[in-house]
């Protein structure tokens, strides 16, 4: 049978890297759109430290989305897109240039292109916020935000994404597969996201800090977003990816502070926070947008509000699973942390032995 | 009229600050947004609850039929827009810089003046409360007579903004004929324009690359006028990204620091030198307390801002619209600061010049 010939964006980024490393592993050819040449040399990197030669099934195409429109011939004999570029950070326009004029351009050259497959990979973050903490665990059925304008420019952008592909899907019939991976952490990331709390500098509020967050191990993220490439079933279906067993955020905070991470911690409970954060709320609208809007109400509900996310469907129809576990994950992650410190610093106090990880409480 | 129409065409990064002064400006409704692309036009009026969302700019300009447009686009479609909008019978908010080159600031200019409408170009520095406390300063003869201005500005190029232009050769702002520099000097020149007093003075500019970025990052410029010279640096790679300046005159300096909104002022001592080594510390510290308590008055009354100078600007500019009075920004200024920036891109041109004449002499 002809392999695959899979098109992926955002091949040089934090996940891309491993996703083209999990995709030319289950034996597909893989064409990644790069930017520059730096971002080649990051990916051809990854690329010659995997087992075997893999060289023959890595094609290089030099482009950027920004530059509308997208050019046919980067797609030319390709049966699947892998859409995992995007901005995480930065001003809404740029957020929704990066996310959104960038898909529509993208999923537009697909349908031109006769391709088989489109995998969006989108974010937890396009839900709406679970009106109890104790409402039930949060599968794929559940809403997507409604008023995503008051939760923030990344999540905007994602909604507004994601719409912009399902109405593909639905007008023109677009063969679209949505993943939706939680904070995504690993090696060469700062695993200490919003989630967690709100931070100042070197004081991080940990709100709640035994709420159990949902994380995805950057490999194991990679093998599900494979997997939905791959598969020739769930056309038009969506996919929530997190791992079995997730950190806490204690569990997050301690691993850093024993990487030598210079940080000020303050214990906040949830209640205490939802307090302030409504405070918070009042002196924003007191103030026409004086201060910044991260710390409102509808922005910390959704962060900071224990949820549990389902990953069942992922797992029976993707047959992905976890491989691997939350301590060898913290360990990698750290190790490659100790690593970059070793090289950045001169201090030989800093940085922490892998045996040091902190136990879930 | 008591209130205007306002549209905003470009739905970029600045725009975001646009409509917020424009909403916090009391003075106007804003009617409509435009940009070519429809995902970004939209986003802003879903954000800011603007009515009417256009990508199609005559099409607003029809339809909205605003009293004030603002652009904010990328300088090289500032022209045909702002004709487009003065012709019809818009005033203008033009973000900067106002033009690509000063002759065609003074076209544009001329045009706005055979239209009878207003126009503002976003040299809202000049209204920060900083800037306009340093500059009653000076009036009232604080420092004596100025003689020398020093503008700094460090700029981070790992930065929101920053990364997005040095990460993209085909940028807006990599495609202006002064490159970084023409979108990032503007508020010093403009700053430097009101202090001297001369037509035209005598400028010299040298810039250079700093790996590993391959267009020019690092610049130095030296005005010079009859009674007071100034110089501009410009830096990358410095941190904090910040910018300040500091007016020396012949009894003392005055200093502005627009990252901590903050104005300081030391006067010539007549103290001797050892009393004044305690008197100076003493001094500042007292003048700090005092900004300490000003910017916290600021922020607990909602009035801390970041473009805290283009919500003054924009509410000023709409006063003298509605009252047909003069703008706050005088068209021949908005002129003397694109003849600078015309003469600071010379200068460069100048010493790019002389620097490829010297690499391809043959040695004797």
């Amino acid at each position: 049978m002809t392999p695959s010939r899979v098109f992926v964006t955002g091949a040089s980024g934090f996940l891309g890297r491993p996703l083209v490393a999990e995709l030319l592993a289950r034996g597909a050819i893989v064409r990644c759109l790069v930017r520059r040449a730096d971002a080649a040399m990051r990916l051809l990197d990854t690329v010659m430290a995997l087992e075997g030669d893999n060289s023959g099934r890595l094609e290089l195409v030099y482009g950027s989305l920004r530059d509308e429109p997208v050019d046919p011939a980067w797609l030319t004999q390709c049966d699947v897109i892998v859409h995992a570029s995007g901005a995480l950070r930065g001003a809404p326009s740029v957020l929704v240039r990066e996310n959104v004029v960038a898909t529509r351009a993208l999923a537009a050259a697909a349908l031109t292109c006769g391709i088989r497959r489109f995998v969006l990979v989108s974010s937890l973050s396009v839900y709406a916020t679970p009106s109890r903490a104790s409402a039930p665990a949060i599968d794929e059925s559940c809403a997507v935000e409604q008023a995503p304008e008051r939760r923030g420019a990344y999540v905007y952008s994602k909604v507004l994404q994601e719409a912009v592909c399902r109405e593909a899907y639905r007008d023109r019939a677009l063969p679209l597969l949505v993943v939706r991976p939680g904070v995504i952490f690993g090696p060469g990331r700062d695993w200490l996201s919003d989630r967690i709390g709100p931070r100042l500098g070197r004081l991080l509020a940990v709100v709640d800090p035994d709420r159990l967050l949902p994380y995805t191990y950057v490999a194991n993220c990679a093998s599900a977003v494979a997997a939905a490439a791959l598969t020739n079933r769930a056309e038009g279906e969506t996919f929530n990816i997190v791992d079995d067993e997730l950190p806490t955020a204690r569990q997050l905070v301690e691993a850093y502070q024993r990487c030598g991470g210079d940080l000020r911690v303050l214990r906040v409970p949830g209640w205490a926070a939802a307090s302030l954060s409504r405070l918070y709320g009042r002196w924003h609208a007191r103030t026409h947008g004086q201060l910044p809007a991260g710390f409102l109400p509808c922005v910390t509900e959704s962060l900071y509000r224990p949820i549990r996310v389902s990953n069942a469907a992922a797992k029976a129809q993707l047959q992905w699973q976890p491989r691997v576990d939350l301590r060898t994950a913290l360990r990698l992650t750290m190790e490659h942390e100790n690593a970059a410190i070793l090289v950045s610093s001169a201090d030989p106090r800093r940085g922490c032995t892998a045996e040091a990880l902190p136990a879930r409480p | 009229m008591t209130t205007l129409r306002v549209a905003i065409v470009g739905c970029g990064q600045i725009a975001d600050a646009h409509l917020q002064a424009a909403r916090r400006s009391g003075l106007a409704t804003i009617a409509a947004v435009c940009d070519r692309s429809p995902d970004l036009a939209r986003q802003a009026a879903v954000r800011f609850a603007v009515p009417e969302w256009y990508s199609d700019f005559d099409q607003m300009l029809g339809r909205a039929r605003p009293d004030v447009v603002h652009i904010a686009t990328p300088p090289a479609t500032h022209d045909a827009l702002f004709r487009r909008a003065i012709a019809a019978g818009a005033h203008v908010y033009m973000e900067k810089p106002f033009a690509l080159t000063a002759p065609q600031a003074r076209d544009m200019l001329a045009f706005a003046a055979d239209h009878r409408r207003l126009v503002c170009a976003g040299h809202d520095r000049l209204f920060d409360p900083s800037w306009l406390e340093c500059r009653n300063r000076i009036r009232a003869g604080a420092i004596g007579t100025p003689r020398h201005a020093e503008f700094f500005q460090s700029y981070d190029l790992d930065g929101p903004f920053g990364r997005i232009v040095a990460n993209d050769d085909l940028h807006w702002v990599r495609q202006l004929p002064g490159k970084l520099f023409q979108n990032t000097i503007p508020h010093g020149l403009a700053a430097i324009a009101q202090l001297l007093p001369d037509e035209r003075p005598l400028v010299t500019a040298t810039s250079w690359l700093r790996p590993p970025y391959d267009f020019d990052t690092e610049l130095h410029v030296l005005v010079r006028g009859v009674q007071m010279s100034a110089t501009l640096t410009f830096v990358t790679g410095a941190r904090p990204a910040t910018s300040y300046v500091r007016v020396y005159g012949t009894d003392g300096w005055c200093e502005v620091d627009y990252d901590a909104r903050a104005t300081r002022l030391r006067a010539a001592s007549a103290l001797p030198s050892l009393i004044s080594k305690i008197a100076t510390p003493w001094a500042s510290t007292r003048e700090s307390a005092g900004i300490l308590a000003r910017n916290a008055v600021r922020l607990l009354c909602g009035n801390l801002q970041y473009f805290a100078g283009l919500h003054y600007l924009v509410r000023a500019f709409y006063e003298a619209v509605l009252q047909g009075g003069h703008p706050p920004i005088d068209p021949c200024d908005i002129y003397r600061v694109s003849l600078l920036m015309d003469d600071v891109l010379g200068a460069l041109g100048n010493e790019r010049e002389l620097a490829r004449e010297r690499a391809t002499r043959v040695p004797a």
